[in-house]
């Protein structure tokens, strides 16, 4: 339970995530090149894990929830999976394509 | 001692696909049998299980330390692991014959086997991380078998679509986990609900943009999984790229996830508080569209595989009327209607795209126009397809009509006149190309591809009959599919309900 | 009653359906036999429930029960607040509605049997219209409104796939400008707009009755008080009969049905005219009786609302006869003409059945026309398949169904006008022929209770009738040969009567038409269970005059209403006689020259301007929806190619799908705004 009115030390490390957060999402709204959206969704997914230790600040207590830490780890892997894997298709795109331009990969389309 | 067993069973499933793929070397394609007879094992236990009377609110704790995870047995997760056990295990039968000429196949088994370990878990999940790590499992998973044939153009282009959006989407629902541990200091649902509601019966409008806030961001993490307004957008280039198993698979369950996610996490929440149908107006909109303009879009596809793909997202539109409705009041038809319609639709669009894969493998072609008259040389794949689309246009007494009436009880019942008329308008619409399609195919002369078509893996023929089967005994006992949905409800909303 | 009768009359022919690929593979004539024998097991099986409706009891393993007899055999779905059993109900209604059904539908096999042969798709038709009789067969003799509906989506499906079953869209098949796969689709999706009605209002009465049962809904009317007071029972059963108008092509539905005659002539007058269109007017004297005693039982709460309603049904029925009898004075087709003549008379049907209504509360009256409704459904059938079949043979024999291309057939088909003479009396309602005692029991009726302006539009509408069918007759077998006909004698194909397999149906219908006459009067014999069971007894049913037999003839020719019957005959029949049997005038002069009768007949022959309207208001609307998505999303895309309005809009709208990446994480960014937006709105 936590006041929300009082957030404390945790609250540089909300405002942080959240312009991080901003950050990602623009880069991956306007890019055009493919390892720049990559990148953005890496730089959402360091606001959202910064933002996770920001909770665990927030609670009240003498001793610091070690919960948040431990999911934090495990997001922190699961998302090299996902990094990994776009990496992967993204060189595969690379040689069918020729170009790592969205705007000219769409021959998928209506 | 059901969670555990299952996940197990799959998880070890998961483990030695890679050793036995390695042990077999070039006969690699016999892992079909394995991946189908790891998933049966697991279906049958549960049904053992509850044979022997089991019951259905086990609980489960993996670690049991502050870092708890916790699993659940329940009636949504019986309901769901019901389904995508099912339409996993028939649709790994397809693969044996779909995917016998291609290679990499041990690749292919364990993203399988992990695809269905993330589902089955995600309905097990009781707390949101666990929900949150078996959700990547399943996606990532998904992402590789989505462009699993790398060698050509279009499931790679598909894959990357579906990888980013898809991953945005994940990393946004884990911003609003993170949000609710902040509020609530766990993240166990049972806690998250009883927080939640005397959060929300405070009744300060400042407070409540911070529920606002989340459930737009779950709703936004699930809905790119679920394919609704407007974030559909991927579903069409995947769902068509894909192989033909894999296709069924998506368009059958993995969008099913992004529903289940809905019905475990938001609407037990928004239920227990007194705005329940402020949070279900978004529900509401989402369903009118999301049913509508893709079903126009629909009518003049020439490929079948993105027509049904179309449709899947129509459908969802279709189960978002059931979870309008119970959000707005019809807690008893409601979500059982939604629940109807997943198991409705998962079973006709995986027969669908199952027997699309039936021609795609003796034709190779997926133009709709070079499948003229192919009731009279392919009987048993036109006999499925007709099938499938008679029961996703909602025609009696196929599963489709059973969910669909249901859901336009539900929609009156909560007195959403405007979207029982929606619903039941869209389904005259999908109609049209679901007929036209039938006609050509039986009645039309057969076309020169469909003369020269190969004959059909008997692994595809089998799974064809199995699922027919299977829904001509849901159509005539309907009981079956009620009788899980109605259960499953029940679970939904453990205070209200007490 | 033949054991299970109720169940064996509709699974069988079901059955059945889905065998005829393998008989095919054994022996071609094994198939037509057993297809054939497909309708009349299911005709025997139903005829057998006859004499237990005239003893008034069932004898169910041993077990006596009375006859509107409710045959629950399985409890389909045992959850609680959506339990559905599966059932059967014998009563009057159900029984005749399954003899129609059955026996006509066996005749009309027989008669496809040379009517098709040597067609390459026969095995389909056998299948499709061996379903169709289950489905139809369920329609009627289910007990509840799902099963009902089960059947009702059954007999759509069936009737689509026929009316498209010459699918290689011959030129000679089209319709005006449609051609045949057109035709099914307009009249599978004109239909499904009613089923939306009725499926919606089947749920709300399910919502306020916990039941589909007729039996149920009659004698626990609680739902009827409930619905009244929250104001929707007038709107739930305006929607029900939004299935009838659909099904029985009613204004403002009724454009499909003339497109309907794009299918082989047999489905037309089994599907399109004898049995499937029937299904509506089945399904409002449900009503007629589910209500009547609902009514009773609530003591009148909800009298207004139904008042109301049963006034929309009968002005519907009226204005639907008028109408589409005026069509079919102009009609170019001699399947057209049919077609009209069938909406017209199903208007009837409608009118009479909602005149039954409205008098509800007097119990003779009540009595009086839903009888007259019900006998002219059993005419109708008769003498329209007759005509319709008789129209085959002609069809058959000099390959065209317009009436330009006939003409001084008599000389050459004899046996086939003289049937279809039958036929044509009966439906002008000339004594003794069936038409007469149903058509004019109806307008009699209406007459007898002071409903005049009803009366009035259909009298007109029956001398227009007179007219349409005797100008059909004398296009096609009077005057002199027309070209076409002149043509085929040149080449060697001298018109000719059908051979015996066609022959047969036409005869025993054309003494049906006769015969069945007399047995209309006996029809309030049969329906005496359904009417005690309501609380009218046998002594009330005796007074009513028109169904006792002595005085309903004597009552009849004594009556005013016998010279205004023969009025009306001869009202239509002379401009008829003198225009196309004669040829006192020239027809097509007077119209040229005659600037209102040209006007006249271009208003009629463009029925009305109504199938013109729909298609430029939702065709071109969707159009026009279209072009401005299209300016607006995406300007570089491909020229409008104008088929339709609807596949036009699906090619607009799906250039949203435009595969840019970035349109997609917009779309996202909107998506999180909207959603966001329209939970703070309504917080």
């Amino acid at each position: 339970m936590i006041d929300l009115m009082n957030l404390g030390s945790g609250g540089a490390l909300m405002l942080t995530s959240v312009i991080l957060i901003g950050i990602g999402l623009f880069a991956v709204i306007t890019r055009r090149n493919l390892i720049r959206i990559i990148i953005g969704l890496e730089v959402i997914a360091t606001g959202v894990n910064i933002n996770f230790i920001a909770m665990s600040l927030l609670k009240q207590g003498t001793v610091v929830d070690p919960t948040a830490h431990a999911l934090t780890i495990i997001s922190i892997v699961l998302d090299g999976a996902l990094v990994g894997v776009a990496l992967a298709l993204t060189l595969v795109v690379y040689r069918k394509f020729g170009t790592l331009d969205t705007d000219e990969i769409r021959k998928l389309r209506w | 001692m059901v969670v555990d067993i299952v996940l197990l069973v799959m998880g070890v499933g998961v483990f030695l696909t890679p050793i036995i793929g390695y042990l077999l070397g070039n006969k690699e394609r016999y892992l079909g049998y394995f991946t189908a007879l790891i998933q049966l094992i697991a279906l049958i236990y549960i049904y053992i299980y509850l044979f022997k009377g089991g019951s259905l609110s086990e609980q489960f704790y993996l670690f049991n330390s502050p870092v708890s995870s916790i699993l659940v047995f329940d009636g949504l997760s019986l309901f769901f692991t019901t389904v995508f056990l099912i339409i996993g295990f028939i649709s790994s039968i397809h693969s044996i014959g779909y995917m016998s000429h291609d290679r990499n196949l041990t690749i292919y088994y364990t993203l399988y086997l992990l695809m269905m370990l993330g589902l089955v878990g995600l309905s097990m999940a009781y707390d949101l991380f666990t929900f949150f790590v078996f959700w990547e499992a399943m996606a990532i998973s998904s992402y590789v078998l989505v462009a699993f044939r790398y060698h050509l153009d279009e499931p790679v282009e598909a894959g990357m679509k579906y990888l980013i959006m898809s991953g945005v989407g994940s990393l946004l629902m884990l911003y609003a986990i993170t949000l609710i541990y902040g509020v609530v200091g766990s993240l166990r649902l049972d806690y998250i609900i009883q927080y939640m509601s005397s959060f929300m019966s405070i009744g300060n409008y400042g407070l409540l943009m911070v529920p606002a806030a989340i459930i737009s961001l779950l709703m936004v993490g699930f809905g790119i999984k679920a394919a609704y307004f407007p974030f559909w957008t991927w579903l069409p280039d995947a769902h068509p790229a894909a192989p033909s198993p894999i296709s069924a698979l998506l368009s059958g369950i993995v969008i099913k996830a992004g529903i289940l996610g809905i019905m475990r996490f938001v609407l037990p929440v928004v239920s227990n508080s007194r705005y329940a149908a402020s949070f279900g107006a978004p529900i509401y909109v989402l369903a009118i569209l999301t049913m509508t303009i893709p079903n126009i879009m629909a009518l003049m596809q020439d490929d079948i595989k993105r027509l049904l793909a179309y449709s899947s997202i129509v459908n969802i539109g279709f189960i978002l009327i059931g979870l309008a409705s119970y959000s707005y009041g019809s807690y008893y038809y409601g979500a059982a209607s939604a629940l109807s319609h997943v198991f409705s639709h998962a079973l006709g669009k995986a027969l669908g795209f199952l027997a699309v894969g039936g021609i795609i493998y003796s034709m190779e072609t997926r133009e709709i126009r070079k499948m003229f008259g192919l009731g009279r040389h392919r009987p048993l794949v036109a006999l499925a397809l007709t099938m499938a689309l008679l029961s996703l246009a909602g025609m009696p007494p196929l599963p489709g009509f059973w969910s669909k009436w249901l859901l336009i009880l539900g929609a009156i019942d909560s007195g959403l006149w405007w979207l029982a008329f929606f619903g039941v308008f869209n389904s005259v619409l999908a109609v049209l190309y679901y007929l036209w399609l039938i006609q050509r195919i039986f009645f039309a002369e057969p076309t020169d591809e469909v003369l020269s078509s190969g004959e059909v893996h008997p692994a595809i023929k089998v799974s064809l009959i199995v699922l027919m089967g299977f829904m001509i005994i849901i159509g005539l006992y309907p009981q079956f599919m009620y009788g899980l949905a109605f259960n499953a409800s029940k679970a939904l909303a453990p205070l209200l309900h007490v | 009653m033949l054991p299970y009768a109720p169940w064996i009359v509709w699974m069988f022919p079901l059955l059945m359906a889905f065998t005829h690929f393998i008989w095919e593979r054994i022996s071609k004539r094994l198939r037509d036999f057993l297809a054939v024998g497909t309708g009349f097991v299911s005709a025997i099986f139903a005829a057998s429930m006859i004499p237990d409706i005239l003893n008034g009891y069932v004898v169910v393993d041993g077990v006596r029960h009375d006859v509107p007899f409710d045959w629950v055999g399985v409890n389909w779905i045992p959850i609680p607040g959506l339990s559905i059993k599966l059932g059967v109900l014998v009563d009057p209604l159900s029984v005749l509605m399954a003899n129609i059904v059955a026996w006509i539908s066996s005749l009309i096999f027989l008669y496809s049997v040379e009517y098709l042969h040597g067609d390459r798709g026969i095995t389909r038709y056998w299948m499709l219209v061996n379903f169709f009789i289950g489905a139809m067969e369920l329609l009627v003799i289910s007990d509840n409104f799902l099963m009902m509906f089960f059947g009702w989506e059954g007999v759509g499906l069936a009737s689509y796939a026929l009316i498209g079953y010459w699918y290689e869209d011959r030129k000679e098949y089209w319709i005006d400008i449609y051609p045949p796969s057109h035709c099914g689709m307009k009249a599978f999706v004109t239909t499904r707009v009613g089923d939306v009605g009725l499926l919606i209002s089947i749920v709300i009465l399910f919502l306020y009755s916990g039941t589909f049962n007729y039996v149920d809904l009659a004698s626990n009317a609680g739902w009827l008080a409930s619905m009244a007071k929250d104001g929707i029972l007038f709107f739930t059963l305006v929607l029900m009969f939004f299935g009838p108008i659909g099904k029985s092509a009613q204004f403002p539905l009724h454009v499909w049905l003339p497109e309907a005659m794009a299918g082989p002539t047999t489905v037309s007058a089994l599907i399109h005219a004898a049995t499937m269109v029937k299904a509506g007017v089945y399904l409002i004297a449900r009503l007629d009786l589910v209500l009547y005693a609902a009514n009773i039982v609530s003591k009148g709460v909800a009298f207004t609302e139904l008042h109301e309603f049963f006034l929309v049904v009968a002005w519907i029925g009226a204005f639907t006869a008028f109408l589409a009898a005026s069509m079919g004075m102009v009609a170019n087709q001699i399947k057209k003409v049919l077609a009209y003549s069938t909406v017209s008379q199903l208007g009837y049907m409608f009118a009479a059945l909602g005149a039954a209504g409205l008098l509800m509360e007097h119990g003779e009256a009540f009595v009086d026309s839903f009888l007259a409704g019900i006998s002219h459904l059993f005419s109708h059938a008769i003498f329209k398949a007759l005509l319709f079949l008789s129209a085959g043979a002609i069809g058959h024999a000099i390959e065209s169904y317009m009436l330009k291309d006939m003409g001084g057939l008599k000389k050459y088909m004899p046996k086939t006008f003289m049937v279809m003479l039958a036929g044509a009396l009966s439906l002008s309602g000339v004594p003794p022929f069936n038409g007469f005692w149903s058509k004019d029991s109806i307008l009699h009726g209406l007459m007898a209770e002071g409903l005049y302006t009803l009366y009035i539009v259909l009298a007109i509408t029956a001398i227009m009738t007179v007219f349409y069918t005797f100008r059909m007759m004398g296009l096609a077998f009077f005057g002199s040969e027309s070209s076409h006909v002149k043509h085929l004698i040149e080449e060697g194909h001298k018109p000719h009567d059908p051979g015996i397999y066609m022959m047969i149906p036409l005869w025993v219908l054309a003494v049906g038409s006769v015969i069945s006459g007399f047995l209309i009067p006996s029809m309030a014999g049969l329906f005496t269970p359904s009417f005690n069971a309501l609380g009218l007894p046998g002594e009330a049913l005796a007074e009513v005059a028109f169904f006792n037999f002595n005085r309903f003839v004597i009552g009849t020719v004594a009556s005013v209403s016998m010279p205004i019957a023969l009025g009306i005959i001869l009202v239509g029949f002379l401009p008829a006689y003198y225009g196309f049997i004669s040829y006192k005038f020239d027809v097509e002069r007077l119209v040229e020259e005659s600037p209102l009768l040209r006007a006249i007949w271009t208003f009629l022959f463009n029925r009305w301007y109504i199938n013109a309207f729909y298609y430029k208001f939702f065709v071109n609307g969707t159009l026009w929806f279209s072009r401005v998505i299209f300016n607006n999303v995406e300007a570089n895309g491909v020229g409008l190619a104008i088929k339709s309005g609807y596949s036009t809009l699906s090619n607009v709208v799906r250039k949203l799908q435009t595969g840019i990446l970035r349109m997609n994480m917009v779309y996202i960014a909107l998506g999180i705004l909207l959603i966001l937006y329209l939970i703070m709105v309504s917080l």
